[in-house]
């Protein structure tokens, strides 16, 4: 299973570039789209939703330009927007049985069997018969990912899900997301660098359009071992260091005295102490690089 | 702050198109309206005399309320989506918390709202304006401009009621928070009307207070109001208009109060449970156990084949179906729908003027046409609700992303409200089944219910569903769909006052489908499936643009909306298309075709001024030329129903009545019929005109005194058009009249002699001596066929047809019937007379009661006149499609309307028995109609309708007694008076009353001539009119005036009457009486002593009378606790102001001026005090 983005652009009408000749190639497993926010990734994720069409450039699955046959990728298509809504008065279960109708499931009895299962996977049986418009955020992300299971999707996207959840409402989710994700292509969206880290065998970073870095997050994080310092400085001297130093992060601790954190190959004085690189140092490093 | 809200929400609104849309509408339909009814596109009036004025202030007022129901949709679109915004954007969150005083937010919004409502009202105005300044004073329809005439509709109706509808609007929307609710809220406005308008039939006063939009309370102040009257007054804004005003402002005040007072802007609308139907639950706080035993979800099958897709489009229809008919807003429109049908049904089966049986063919007329207009604005609400349904609830995404076809998808939501109208139309079966029970009326037709429901309403409806859908699409916005959608449907009478009469521009319109029990449809169906076939291929065309343009995904500009369309455009939808297109261009063409044929039929291609001027100018000057009388008619007719054809000959012998000799004939033959004459002397042809169907011959040899000649006449029916019927016959319940034969004679005389044109009584006023005719009549082997006269002859079965020979027995007068139809006979003998009635199998009901005002009405001729001259009489019963409610006599048949068989006598017990009455009324044209005619002169209906109508008067007083006269009398003076409000042109005297002026011949004439016999007697008013008869009685050398009868009638009373003959028949009057108060006091053995003050307010001519001018007498009557008449006191009065004393015996429970109703009175209420 392949999905290749290809020269990827797209202009809207009040001249935002949101898509800038994007190149990408993503294969089975959890893949994590990382970037700010307005960098470009949703409106990626709904191209590669044919809910939206590019000005140039292709989308292949397969070997197969998506947009040439929409329905015929649809078959296979798993998406999950970053902000959605319900009918108002609508259980799950309801929901999920038009979602059901509406992805071609003719048979009554594999969508009775489907939508239950779906319920159970994404633990929401016991609320079945509950209006979804009364769910919280986590269970209503949860139904999300039902609504996109029940065609057993190749390619499953998920638009920034873990965004407003706490943090045992994200764990949940994720565990979720990781349980369906070892079989297909799974692309996951987030200015989260905690999500990727946990979740996904490989990742791009992308800005203003285009993707800066694909990697393997242990790959990334293995690449900076040896070369993050770490030293507590004042408040004051912050703008010097940037001067000076790669300054990748900086945090407050609790006498008000700053910790930051800088890349350089080699030590550079004795002030710094070496420090296990993250994933959010990688994150950073490519933003500062480009 | 407020004005901070204020001015936002006001320059909102001044920058959205939207609101230049609705302006710009607005101003264009106002425009076209003026100049259309001005005649600007077709032609300008020429008549100048008494037109009903355009701009008059009270025609002003009028188009201004008209109007100001199309404005009501606009209160929920601007005051509505003021609030509303709010609330779709979320935005209320943030805003509420801002520290805004409620009266300022609340304020601000309505306010800003009204105002751009307003604004939008004064287009109206201007438009108004501009049209009449474009029509100029010279346009016979215009008078002087009036500023006062638009400033009064303003100030009193237009902007109250924009006030208080919007304030009740902004209520229901800040309470439900829904856009929706607030369009249910006019909708309920209306049906309020409606409802108000058709409980209180029996209630005027109330119907004019509660009316919303004060439309009642104007009718109710100028209800007598006379042409002259509507084009000069201002409309009166004091008495009942106030308090309707007042009281809807206290409506809506108080109601704005209690809603203001519990208004809070809070984040839970304090109103939330007020529009569910169950109350909520208590919300649990929702967990979820871990359950781990499914770990994958099984692979399914996914189809996205055709037939799968197609499957899936309807489950999904359903589902979106079963969302609509959960709503509260369904509730609503099946209530509105029942509501609608009870009360329409009511009109004709309980409140109206005739109570009717509930028959299917009733329920399926106008009470389904009244619940087709709410299933229309369902049609049109829910298509919006469905189209933006995922988007508004964010689902949009999810859906687009499934391999859900965009044909299904849109195919689902038309289907859905097509489902939803089903349920709606079996709504009404059940209603109108559940109606007849209720009216114990048990002849279900589910066959001819189902036909009119499913068969001809639905695809109708299902046209407005895919037309819905198509709008909706493609407008994005809610609103400007609902609006372009209710101006198609009420914009297509527009294309008439554009001077276009196509159907092929008259989106999803056709001709009223008249169905009767004898013929059901007839022949109208196919026209009417031609016009369906065609607004179907268009809507059809439509519904695929709407899939070419169905909105998948996210697209930003309508560049990207057309390249998508493009794409989408396959050949699978190109073969559907070509084929749609080429149905549409093939039933176009069709009707095209059939329109030129009805148009060249009706001589449409010509202005109707100019045929009659053309015509005139050609014939106009034999309009004196003296003709031979037709003596005797041959007539061979063959009606042959199937084929909606006859065919007839007719040999006409013609006699030289005159003194000299006749050398042109001026033959005119029947307007819908083609007709060849073949005159049997040498001749050549003067003058022909074919679109009047009239000729002049020249005869080479003259026709001398006494001669007589033969004419012959080739006669048939012009052939139906498929969208028109030119042809009488049809399949079962021919009517054919004696308009069918040829008549010689000039017919088109402007004015009518006056009654002292000694020259009128040369000719009567049907321009044809008595004659006999002879028919052959012939028709379908089912069918039984009737003539004028007696029947000789009859021969069954022959060639598959029935054969009847009938002849009269003496000379009749040239009206004749001839019939065709599946009839049952009903029969008896009374004194030597063979009553028939020739019915309808299922029209049983009243043919009793019919034969019984027969036999009273022979009766009562024969005692005060003399026999009835012929051996039958035959009743025949026509359809209500032919013509009217009504009855005729003709000869010895009567043809009675189907409405006299099917009225619903029990319901109606306390008003006129009607069958009775219509039949005495009928059979004593033969004394006062028949045996005499009088002349061809104004005043000639005072001779037939007044004196007949007089006559049916005693006759049905006879049979049901004092009280049932009152009430017929109380009838009759509503009816002049009515009437008279309604006059066009003049009010004539009755003894110049013209033959269109109904109200003064029966209404009037039956009053006075009942007035006269209270005075004079019943014996010695008949003596006159029995003398008046044996004088005239079949003459043909003088025929009498109006004058002629008044000159015996003053010959015949004493001098003292005289000056009620002048006031009666020669001048108009009628009285505003009543008693203004009674003071009694009861003496100590037992007797009552009363003084009654009353006034006499006598019109005469339109003048008030002052004191001393008249003399009258007045009868004032007492009546006991039984309601029985204990005294009457008869008082001479010459003033306004009266006063009379009496004593009385018996204890008086009320006293009525006027009892016996001699007088018309302008209001009959204040004649009565109670005690």
């Amino acid at each position: 299973m392949k999905l290749v983005i290809d020269k990827l652009s797209k202009t809207y009408n009040n001249g935002v570039k949101a898509i800038n000749e994007l190149n990408l190639e993503v294969r089975t497993g959890m893949f994590g789209l990382l970037g700010a926010n307005g960098a470009g990734k949703s409106s990626l994720m709904r191209t590669i939703a044919t809910l939206q069409n590019p000005d140039s450039g292709h989308i292949y699955f397969n070997e197969q330009d998506i947009h040439q046959n929409k329905m015929a990728f649809r078959k296979v298509l798993g998406y999950l927007p970053q902000e959605f809504g319900v009918y108002a008065k609508d259980s799950a279960e309801q929901l999920l049985h038009y979602f059901a109708i509406l992805k071609g499931i003719s048979s009554k009895k594999d969508r009775n069997k489907i939508v239950e299962e779906a319920l159970h996977l994404t633990n929401l049986y016991d609320v079945r018969r509950k209006r979804v418009s009364t769910y919280s955020g986590g269970m209503r992300q949860r139904f999300g990912i039902a609504q996109l299971l029940l065609n057993n999707p190749q390619l499953i996207i998920v638009d920034e899900p873990t965004a407003g959840l706490d943090p045992t409402e994200r764990n949940r989710f994720l565990n979720v997301l990781r349980d369906i994700g070892s079989d297909n292509i799974v692309i996951f969206s987030t200015h989260l660098v905690e999500d990727v880290k946990d979740l996904c065998s490989e990742m791009a970073i992308i800005r203003k359009g285009s993707i800066l870095s694909k990697v393997a997050p242990i790959n990334a994080i293995r690449s900076l071992e040896g070369k993050i310092w770490k030293k507590i400085i004042s408040k004051s001297d912050l703008e010097k260091m940037k001067a000076r130093f790669k300054v990748l992060s900086s945090s407050y601790n609790e006498d008000n005295s700053l910790s930051i954190r800088v890349l350089a190959v080699e030590k550079p004085n004795d002030t710094f102490v070496a420090i296990a690189p993250t994933l959010e140092d990688y994150y950073f490093s490519i933003l500062n690089l480009n | 702050m407020k004005s901070a809200i204020f001015n936002y929400e006001l320059k909102y609104w001044l920058t959205s198109p939207l609101t230049y849309l609705f302006a710009i509408a607005f101003f264009a339909l106002a425009l076209v309206m003026m100049l259309g009814t001005g005649g600007y596109f077709d032609g300008t009036p020429t008549e100048s005399a008494n037109v009903r004025l355009l701009n008059s202030p009270y025609e002003i007022n009028f188009i201004f309320q008209y109007f100001g129901k199309f404005l009501l949709f606009l209160i929920p679109v601007i005051v509505g989506t003021c609030l509303y915004r709010d609330y779709k954007s979320r935005s209320f969150h943030i805003t509420y918390s801002f520290p805004i005083p409620k009266a300022d937010y609340l304020f601000g919004k309505l306010l800003s709202g009204l105002s751009i409502i307003l604004i939008i009202s004064l287009f109206i105005g201007v438009a108004l304006m501009l049209g009449e300044w474009m029509l100029g004073t010279e346009n016979a329809k215009i008078g002087a401009f009036n500023i006062w005439a638009y400033l009064c509709s303003y100030t009193f109706f237009t902007i109250p009621n924009l006030l208080f509808f919007s304030v009740l609007v902004f209520i229901v929307v800040g309470m439900s928070r829904n856009i929706y609710a607030g369009f249910i809220a006019v909708l309920l406005l209306f049906l309020f009307q409606i409802i108000v308008e058709n409980v209180f039939t029996n209630n005027q006063f109330l119907m004019a207070l509660l009316d919303p939009f004060g439309q009642n309370a104007i009718s109710w102040e100028t209800k007598l109001w006379t042409r002259a009257e509507k084009n000069t007054q201002f409309i009166p804004v004091m008495g009942i208009v106030l308090y309707n005003r007042l009281l809807w402002a206290g409506i809506t005040g108080t109601a704005f109060y209690l809603f203001y007072k519990k208004f809070e802007l809070l984040h839970e609308s304090p109103f939330n449970n007020w529009f569910s139907f169950f109350p909520k639950k208590n919300k649990k706080n929702i967990t979820t156990k871990i359950n781990n035993k499914v770990k994958r979800i099984s692979t399914a099958v996914i189809d996205t084949s055709f037939p799968t897709q197609l499957r899936a489009m309807f489950e999904i229809a359903l589902i979106d179906f079963k969302y609509m008919a959960k709503n509260w807003m369904f509730v609503l429109f099946a209530l509105f729908g029942l509501l609608a049908l009870v009360f329409t049904l009511l009109k004709v089966t309980n409140t109206g003027q005739f109570n009717l049986l509930p028959l299917t063919r009733i329920i399926v007329s106008t009470p389904l046409f009244f619940y087709s207009l709410i299933v229309i604005l369902a049609t049109f609400l829910y298509g919006g609700m469905l189209v933006h349904r995922a988007k508004n609830s964010r689902m949009n995404q999810l859906i687009d992303a499934t391999t859900f076809a965009n044909w299904s998808l849109v195919g689902s939501k038309i289907v859905a409200l097509i489902l939803l109208q089903i349920t709606l139309l079996c709504l009404l079966l059940l209603g109108g089944i559940a109606i007849q029970i209720y009216n114990g009326y048990f002849h279900f037709e589910l066959g001819q219910y189902l036909f009119q429901l499913f068969v001809i309403t639905l695809p109708m409806l299902a046209i407005w569903a895919i037309y819905s859908i198509f709008v909706h699409t493609l407008s994005r916005n809610l609103f400007i769909g609902l609006f372009v959608l209710i101006l198609t449907w009420l914009g297509i009478d527009g294309f008439e006052q554009l001077g276009l009469h196509t159907q092929l521009l008259k989106f999803n319109t056709y001709p009223t489908l008249n169905y009767n029990d004898f013929n059901g449809y007839g022949q109208q169906l196919s026209g009417h499936f031609l016009l369906k076939g065609y607004w179907l291929s268009v809507v059809n065309i439509l519904g695929i643009i709407a899939y070419l343009f169905w909105e998948r995904g996210i697209t930003t500009s309508w560049k990207e909306r057309f390249s998508i369309a493009k794409n989408r455009m396959s050949r699978i939808v190109w073969i559907p298309l070509l084929m749609l297109i080429g149905a549409f261009l093939l039933f176009g063409f069709k009707i095209y075709q059939e329109e030129l044929k009805t148009a060249s039929a009706l001589g449409f291609d010509k202005p109707k001024g100019k045929i009659m001027s053309n015509f005139k100018s050609k014939f106009g000057k034999y309009a004196h030329t003296p003709q031979p009388q037709i003596d005797f008619i041959n007539l061979e007719l063959a009606i042959f129903p199937k084929q909606n054809n006859f065919k007839a000959k007719a040999i006409y012998t013609l006699k030289n009545n005159t003194s000299a000799p006749i050398d042109t004939l001026l033959i005119k033959t029947g307007f819908d019929e083609i007709t060849e004459t073949f005159i049997q002397k040498k001749y050549t042809l003067l003058e022909t005109d074919s679109i009047m169907q009239y000729a002049a011959y020249q005869l080479q040899e003259s026709l001398l005194p006494n001669e007589t000649m033969s004419i012959h006449f080739d006669i048939k029916n012009k052939s139906n058009t498929l969208l028109m019927r030119n042809s009488e016959v049809i399949k079962n319940g021919t009517y054919l009249k004696q308009d069918i034969l040829p008549r010689l004679g000039y017919f088109y005389e402007e004015t009518k002699k006056e009654p002292s044109d000694t020259t009128a009584r040369t000719d009567n006023y049907v321009h044809s001596n008595y004659l006999n005719i002879e028919t052959k009549i012939s028709t379908s082997e089912a069918q039984i066929a009737i003539a004028p006269g007696d029947l000789i002859a009859e021969k069954g079965g022959e060639n598959g047809r029935n054969y009847y020979h009938y002849k009269t027995p003496k000379k009749v007068k040239f009206n004749f019937s001839f019939h065709s139809a599946n009839y049952k006979k009903w029969g008896e003998v009374y004194k030597d007379i063979d009553i028939a009635v020739f019915h309808h199998p299922n029209h049983t009901n009243n043919i009793e009661k019919m034969v019984s005002g027969l036999k009273a009405a022979i009766d009562y001729n024969l005692k005060y006149f003399n026999a009835y001259p012929f051996k039958n009489i035959r009743v025949v019963e026509y359809p209500h499609t032919a013509e009217g409610y009504s009855a005729t006599l003709m000869a010895n048949n009567i043809p009675t309307s189907e409405i006299q068989f099917i009225i619903n006598t029990e319901a109606m017990k306390d008003k006129i028995d009607m069958p009775f009455y219509v039949m005495a009324h009928e059979l004593t044209h033969q004394w006062f109609g028949n045996d005499v005619m009088p002349a061809d002169a104004l005043g000639a209906k005072m001779l037939t309708e007044s004196i007949t109508e007089y006559i049916s008067l005693q006759i049905y007083k006879q049979a049901f007694g004092q009280q049932a006269l009152n009430n017929f009398l109380q009838l009759q003076h509503k009816r002049y008076l009515r009437g008279r409000a309604k006059e066009a042109k003049k009010e004539h005297a009755l003894y110049r009353v013209k033959s269109e002026q109904q109200y003064i011949a029966y209404g009037k004439g039956a009053t006075v001539f009942h007035t006269l016999s209270h005075y004079l007697g019943e014996e010695k008013l008949n003596g006159v009119l029995k003398a008046y008869l044996m004088q005239y009685k079949n003459r043909t050398d003088t025929y009498p005036t109006s004058l002629d009868f008044i000159a015996m009638l003053q010959e015949a009373t004493d001098e003292s009457f005289h000056y009620l003959i002048d006031d009666f028949f020669k001048t108009k009057t009628f009285y505003d009486n009543s008693i203004d108060e009674v003071k009694y006091t009861t003496g100590e053995n037992g007797q009552q002593q009363l003084i009654i003050a009353f006034t006499i307010n006598k019109y005469q001519n339109d003048e008030l009378l002052a004191d001393g001018t008249f003399q009258e007498d007045i009868e004032i009557g007492f009546f006991n606790e039984n309601k029985e008449v204990v005294h009457i006191e008869k008082v001479k009065v010459g003033n306004k102001a009266n006063r009379v004393t009496l004593e009385l015996g018996d204890k008086i429970q009320s006293v009525v001026l006027d009892p016996n109703y001699l007088y018309i009175d302008k209001n009959r209420k204040n004649n009565q005090y109670k005690m």
